[in-house]
């Protein structure tokens, strides 16, 4: 049976297990850096923020600066921290968007075509619908971008995220709504183009 | 709650009715469609592959986690329950043992002419059959509760004197409870 987030708290905190907080980080780093990822379009800032985040993480289980009161969130604390993280970063930069989507992996496309087996295939088609996506997200409104990664990415409830975001869940629920809808539209006008594009090639 | 609003709980599983959610999609068939766009948008989205950060910047997170909490030597031991146990055993049995000699000093002063004897006559009298035991069996007992590395004069002369007083009111108690139990 896998030890619950707080039990691995419990271990760092209390014996110094530096495992259990590896363990942490391994659990949840989809989630975060997914969120992140989202936010700043750019892989290597994406990892200076998860970097900075668990900066922050650290400092404040120990005390530092904030605290953690282990209320058997851990997730959803860490993801306000990752939020802050991302909204200080998107402040500096002024831009919520329009951020270059070319850098994603740091690889080229040549790189891509290196493995020609059908999983690679595979990889490289699932990776070009999460870019063909992503550039999708990108154009919708920040409070609707920002509620979807959230929901998405870290898997946060609506709840949570309507006190991180500190707003009712039924706003969260209708930025929700709005972000699938308007994602939708996007993509059925970006498939009728591509088909266009087809028909006329 | 607005019913579109719940259909967002409903695709990502927080909708806790789901039965009258359900009823109400197939009674309205424009929820039903938007429905099955939110679905198949949502369908796209966990298709995805997931996003991690690069492995050394997990190794260099640890490093800061390893960096911040305190070596576990210069921390308190974690109260070990076994240890603690292990420095009350001394003092437990003082303790037992002063149980022992107090309450055989109580019993023995008691069964003559203290509270105690006032409490336990009562008891022969309504013939209660709880305190069977010959006299043979009381002493075999109570010989076996002294403890066979404790071989202090003070125990052992209190012990007897416990023997004694049981041995001298024993008989009467028992043969009373016998009388009341006849046709």
């Amino acid at each position: 049976m896998q030890p619950t987030d707080e039990e691995l708290v419990s271990a760092y905190l209390d014996e110094s297990d530096e495992q259990a907080f590896r363990q942490l980080v391994e659990r949840h780093q989809d989630r975060i850096f997914g969120y992140l990822m989202g936010m700043v379009k750019d892989r290597a800032v994406a990892n200076d923020l998860f970097q900075e985040t668990f900066e922050r993480v650290i400092k404040a289980m120990h005390g530092e600066r904030g605290s953690y009161d282990r209320q058997g969130q851990w997730l959803s604390w860490v993801m306000s921290i990752a939020r802050n993280a991302a909204i200080d970063h998107t402040r500096k930069q002024k831009k919520w968007t329009d951020v270059p989507q070319d850098e994603d992996d740091g690889r080229s496309f040549w790189d891509t075509l290196e493995d020609d087996s059908p999983y690679a295939d595979e990889q490289l088609h699932r990776a070009e619908q999460r870019e063909w996506l992503d550039e999708h997200i990108e154009q919708l409104a920040p409070e609707q971008k920002e509620v979807l990664l959230l929901r998405q990415e870290t898997d946060l409830t609506f709840r949570e995220i309507a006190e991180l975001q500190d707003v009712s869940i039924n706003t969260a629920l209708g930025r929700m709504r709005y972000a699938l809808k308007n994602l939708r539209k996007m993509m059925e006008a970006s498939d009728e183009t591509a088909l266009v594009g087809t028909i006329d090639t | 709650m607005d019913d579109r609003l719940r259909l967002i709980r409903y695709l990502y599983d927080e909708e806790v009715d789901e039965s009258a959610l359900a009823r109400r999609l197939s009674d309205d068939p424009d929820l039903y469609r938007e429905y099955e766009e939110l679905a198949a948008t949502k369908r796209a989205l966990d298709d995805r592959p997931a996003r991690r950060p690069d492995a050394a910047v997990v190794d260099q997170v640890v490093d800061q986690a390893r960096t911040a909490a305190p070596p576990s030597e210069d921390r308190p031991a974690r109260a070990p329950s076994h240890a603690w146990a292990r420095r009350l055993q001394p003092a437990g049995a003082a303790l037992a043992l002063l149980l022992v000699i107090g309450l055989g000093w109580w019993q023995g002063d008691g069964t003559s002419d203290g509270p105690a004897a006032d409490a336990a006559a009562p008891g022969a009298l309504d013939g209660a059959p709880r305190q069977a035991p010959t006299t043979a069996q009381t002493r075999s007992s109570d010989a076996d509760a002294i403890p066979a590395w404790d071989d202090g004069e003070e125990l052992i002369r209190i012990q007897r004197r416990i023997d004694r007083l049981q041995a001298r009111s024993a008989p009467d108690r028992w043969g009373s409870l016998q009388r009341v139990s006849r046709p």
